[in-house]
């Protein structure tokens, strides 16, 4: 799924990888990278040199958190996906500082129709 | 955290090249960000022994220096370091040397006189950020043989971004354990000799907080010289794993620290007030730490303390007053197991990362 999404969001086929890690609010945890749409995974800056950008932390909802907000774990389980939004965006238009989307310069928004 | 791969592979030596080990282990859970040379990129610099030295003619601050590199005749090298003298080996570099930063060494003439090669410093080699005149070899180090096969500098550094339910990797020990479990293998952990100890002087320790501290152990070391030089094995594996070294005893600390993951800490037994307590802290006591910061403690701080004062935030930071230095003769060694989560409130209080390892 997540690979089909990448491969729409940057309009080209993408490679992906899920990769086990660890947040204290799911288990189990992952996080997926995709290939560095800067070098194609060759290694450069952008990326480390790895070949691989981390794009979102994900996992299955920890029982202690529905624990105690009064769910049954043994009945339900939940996929948790967190994605950064602006993180993706800078990654698909090349865009190189963060700050840019908290300015508001009309110049800069009207851009993205 | 930062390891050197051939230091590793020591442990457990599976036969994939370093990009497959990579991967390896970022698919385990141990990421890895980084993978970085152990040196830059440099060749025919050999082991040399500076023979004499005469002060150059012409230059206050050149001297030349007659170098045997373990070839038919001993070479002329003029040079400029403040460390050089007779009887010294450090790494020189031969005519057509590829230093890093581009830098070939030709034959050439300095202020008239001619030089055959370069003496280096741990800089030139891309060793160090910085140095101080040139890098100093063990007497023992074979005169002739290739700087890179003595300091095995074939090697890469891989760093690795630890997730916090991973500590038992904080180690090079655990990051073996792993591989060794990734590949099927066999390894080998650090084979040790009980050393019995040959006085029969103690300090005491007195555990006030047992719950906190469910095993403190220490041992009187004496005579030690901490002036003595640490092998230069061991500062390299140090300087690998991202430490700079600091002299022996505390070298020898951190080395176990990273070797084991078993965090040790040095007191200059002469420095100490009696015997050693385990112990909260009063409200209002201070400490000044070895970071050069004085904190002042409350009584949720667990620290070590001698019957005067405070010496050390247990299991965190020691304390300035009871450091080891270079006048040190006398080492209390302290090896401890304090309660982890305790440590992580305190640390988060206090500003200091802190994370923490599996009791022995």
């Amino acid at each position: 799924m997540s690979t089909i999404f990448y491969a729409h969001f940057f309009e080209k086929d993408i490679q992906v990888r899920f990769r086990p890690s660890y947040f204290p609010f799911t288990e189990p945890s992952a996080e997926v990278d995709i290939e560095c749409v800067m070098c194609n995974g060759e290694g450069c800056r952008v990326c480390g040199f790895s070949g691989w950008l981390e794009v979102m932390g994900c996992g299955l909802i920890h029982p202690e958190v529905f624990k105690s907000v009064g769910i049954d774990s043994e009945l339900y389980s939940g996929y948790a996906f967190g994605m950064g939004v602006e993180r993706l965006t800078m990654l698909r238009y090349g865009i190189n500082d963060l700050r840019l989307f908290f300015e508001n310069d009309l110049k800069f928004l009207q851009q993205f129709n | 955290m930062q390891i050197s791969e051939a230091w590793l592979r020591e442990y457990v030596n599976p036969p994939i090249s370093t990009q497959e080990l990579v991967a390896q282990l970022t698919m385990a859970g141990l990421e890895i960000d980084a993978t970085t040379p152990a040196a830059a990129v440099f060749n025919h610099v050999v082991v040399g022994q500076v023979l004499t030295i005469e002060q150059h003619p012409d230059a206050d601050r050149l001297k030349v220096c007659q170098v045997e590199v373990g070839a038919e005749q001993p070479l002329q090298i003029v040079c400029g370091a403040t460390n050089v003298r007779p009887g010294l080996k450090i790494p020189a570099a031969l005519i057509g040397a590829e230093l890093p930063g581009d830098f070939k060494i030709k034959r050439s003439k300095l202020r008239g006189v001619e030089s055959m090669g370069m003496l280096c410093s741990a800089k030139e080699l891309g060793l160090a950020q910085d140095a101080q005149g040139l890098l100093e070899l063990p007497e023992t180090a074979p005169v002739g043989i290739d700087i890179r096969e003595y300091l095995a500098l074939n090697d890469t550094l891989i760093e690795l971004d630890l997730t916090p339910n991973r500590a038992d990797c904080l180690s090079m020990e655990g990051i073996a354990r792993e591989l060794a479990v990734l590949n099927r293998m066999a390894w080998t952990p650090t084979q040790f000799t009980a050393h019995t100890a040959t006085h029969t002087e103690v300090i005491a320790v007195d555990v006030e907080t047992p719950a906190a501290c469910p095993r403190y152990l220490g041992r009187l070391i004496k005579n030690v010289n901490a002036k003595a030089e640490t092998p230069m094995w061991m500062q390299e594996r140090l300087r690998r794993s991202g430490l700079r070294s600091l002299g022996p005893l505390i070298d020898v600390t951190n080395y176990v620290l990273i070797e084991l993951g078993q965090p040790l800490h040095a007191f200059d037994a002469d420095k100490l007030h009696q015997g050693i307590s385990v112990r909260k802290a009063q409200p209002g006591e201070q400490l000044a730490l070895l970071n050069g910061q004085t904190i002042t403690l409350d009584s949720d701080t667990l620290v070590i303390a001698d019957q005067q004062k405070p010496l050390a935030l247990a299991g965190i930071m020691g304390g300035n007053d009871s450091a080891v230095s270079d006048e040190t003769c006398t080492v209390f060694l302290e090896c401890a197991f304090f309660y982890p989560t305790r440590n992580c409130r305190e640390s988060t209080a206090l500003w200091f990362t802190h994370r923490f390892i599996a009791p022995l």
